[in-house]
């Protein structure tokens, strides 16, 4: 058996050739109209994309309105709701607050009622101690008792310290209840020069406020002993709460007004 | 012994010094029908409305793509004219003998010879185009040196193989229905003769798959190493 | 027994023998194809074109005998017909 050569080359050039045609004939024209219609289809594609793409858009619009439709319902009624509760909540404190405003006002008229009352229970009692120790008054005869008051605001005067009473004091007012005569009112002067030095100017008055007792009145310092502090200690006692809105400072005490 | 020219090519004419064997002329026929079926079937060519001959000629070349995409996992605008031709000749020459009096040119070793060639000699300058001509001739050690004489010894079997096997495959079915023909004529050899054809397609897809691996090995882009 | 009947004989046993390597070779390689088939129908493309090729390598030794007998018989250097 022996190859034939001639054969052998002309096959092969024949090879060559028909490939040569055949990527002539057939195979780049089928590529080229391949590659046309992919693009053509690619285009297509792109559209029908582009087509699927608004679609979908138009349904997100669509629930989106549906969405906030729900939202809009969900939130009026939100607002119905709170509107209601705050008006219910507004009734309820207005009820409140008129309960709380007629029992506060109740309570203010039932403490003042009883407070008028204890005034006036006070003020009878003030009173009758005032017309009792009046009455008491009368029976004793006034020089008794001027000499024991004289007595007393003497012993007061005396727990002052005398420098005080001295020399600033160039004018001393002395009221009395009851009254003093001429002899008394002399016998009172020389007692007092004795705390208070001969220059200073002795007046006397009658004060019907005092009810029974004595008050030294220097311009700058108050001496009292008084039956009416006495009362009014007595009222204070009685009603803590009238204060010192009563008839006058309390107990026999000494004021001091004009601080240098 | 008549058949003994059906091993040697029957010289149909002479040009000059050039002897003409017949398998030559068929192949000329066979050429003319291909160009002729291509040129017709792409002269109105369509992107939208392709005619049947056009997808029947697209599907054909689609599936030529595919096979070159697949086996070779390169891109098959390089390799079409080479590896799809092969397949169509190959086709149309195993298919030949179903027309009365042709006789097949895959089935004298010529042909298969001179296509085995081809791909012999592509598969070595792609590799030396792909890798230089150092680096593919590095491929020849591996895996070890030992195996220099081995690999080369298996890129000439291979190559050997390759056209043996067409010409053997489609020369032993012409004996064989010849031989049946001359036992019985009538009837019987056509599941014979049914048999061919598939014999045909298989070792022209056969013969396409090879060629394709090879190029691809010697490329690199694929890893084999067949004999 | 001259040189044609050896030849002749000897084209007999190559194809005959030569054919039961590659005979159970192709069956064992189809029957392993047939599995992996059945096991992953979805790769039926790949399986098939290794198996046609994988085929045809063991074909190959096939016709390698073929090729013998034929030289045997019609292309026999030592007849000079």
């Amino acid at each position: 058996m022996h190859i034939d050569l001639w054969g052998l080359a002309l096959q092969a050039i024949n090879f060559a050739v028909l490939a040569w045609l055949l990527q002539r004939f057939l195979y780049h024209p089928i590529a080229r109209v391949v590659t046309q219609r992919r693009a053509l289809v690619e285009t297509d594609l792109a559209a029908a994309k582009e087509a699927r793409n608004a679609a979908e858009e138009n349904r997100r619009a669509y629930e989106h309105g549906i969405a906030e439709i729900a939202a809009e319902r969900e939130r009026m009624m939100a607002d119905a709701r709170a509107h209601i509760e705050s008006e219910r909540r507004q009734v309820i404190e207005s009820a409140e607050a008129q309960a709380a405003v007629v029992m506060a006002t109740q309570r203010r008229q039932c403490e003042e009622e009883r407070r008028l009352a204890a005034e006036e229970l006070g003020d009878q009692a003030v009173a009758l101690a005032l017309a009792l120790s009046q009455k008491l008054l009368g029976q004793v005869s006034g020089e008794v008792v001027t000499t024991a008051l004289l007595e007393r605001i003497c012993g007061q005067l005396a727990t002052e310290p005398p420098e005080r009473l001295r020399e600033r004091e160039p004018v001393l007012q002395v009221a009395t209840m009851p009254g003093l005569g001429l002899a008394e009112q002399n016998q009172w002067r020389s007692r007092l020069a004795t705390f208070v030095g001969e220059a200073v100017e002795i007046l006397f008055v009658t004060d019907e406020s005092l009810i029974a007792g004595a008050e030294l009145r220097f311009p700058s310092l108050v001496v009292s002993l008084s039956w009416r502090d006495c009362l009014a200690d007595a009222q204070a006692a009685l009603m803590p709460g009238a204060g010192a809105g009563g008839v006058g400072s309390a107990g026999p005490k000494a004021t001091d007004g004009a601080t240098p | 012994m008549t058949e003994r020219a059906s091993l040697n090519a029957l010289v149909v004419f002479q040009v000059g010094p050039i002897p003409i064997g017949l398998e030559v002329v068929t192949t000329w026929v066979i050429m003319a029908v291909l160009v002729g079926i291509a040129w017709f079937g792409t002269r109105r060519l369509s992107a939208t409305q392709p005619s049947r001959f056009q997808i029947i000629l697209e599907m054909v070349v689609g599936f030529l793509e595919d096979l070159i995409r697949d086996v070779m996992g390169a891109e098959p605008e390089v390799f079409l004219p080479l590896i799809g031709t092969l397949f169509l000749y190959i086709v149309t020459c195993n298919l030949s003998p179903l027309i009365p009096g042709v006789k097949p040119p895959t089935a004298h070793v010529e042909t298969t010879g001179a296509l085995g060639l081809i791909v012999f000699f592509t598969v070595h300058s792609l590799g030396v185009r792909q890798r230089g001509l150092l680096g593919y001739l590095r491929t020849y050690l591996e895996p070890t040196f030992i195996f220099l004489p081995l690999n080369i010894l298996g890129e000439f079997t291979r190559t050997f193989a390759l056209m043996v096997r067409l010409a053997g495959n489609i020369m032993s079915h012409e004996l064989t229905i010849a031989v049946v023909i001359g036992l019985a004529g009538l009837f019987v050899p056509i599941p014979f003769m049914a048999l061919s054809i598939l014999v045909g397609l298989v070792q022209a897809y056969i013969f396409t798959i090879l060629a394709a691996v090879f190029i691809g090995g010697a490329m690199g882009t694929i890893n084999t190493n067949t004999p | 027994m001259n040189v044609e009947m050896i030849s002749v004989l000897s084209a007999g046993i190559a194809v005959g023998l030569g054919a039961i390597g590659p005979g159970i070779g192709e069956g064992i390689a189809v029957a392993g194809a047939m599995g992996a088939l059945a096991r992953q129908p979805e790769a039926v493309g790949t399986i098939t074109r290794t198996l046609f090729v994988g085929l045809a390598m063991i074909e190959t030794m096939a016709i390698y005998c073929l090729v013998i007998a034929l030289l045997l018989l019609f292309a026999n250097p030592y007849v000079h017909a």
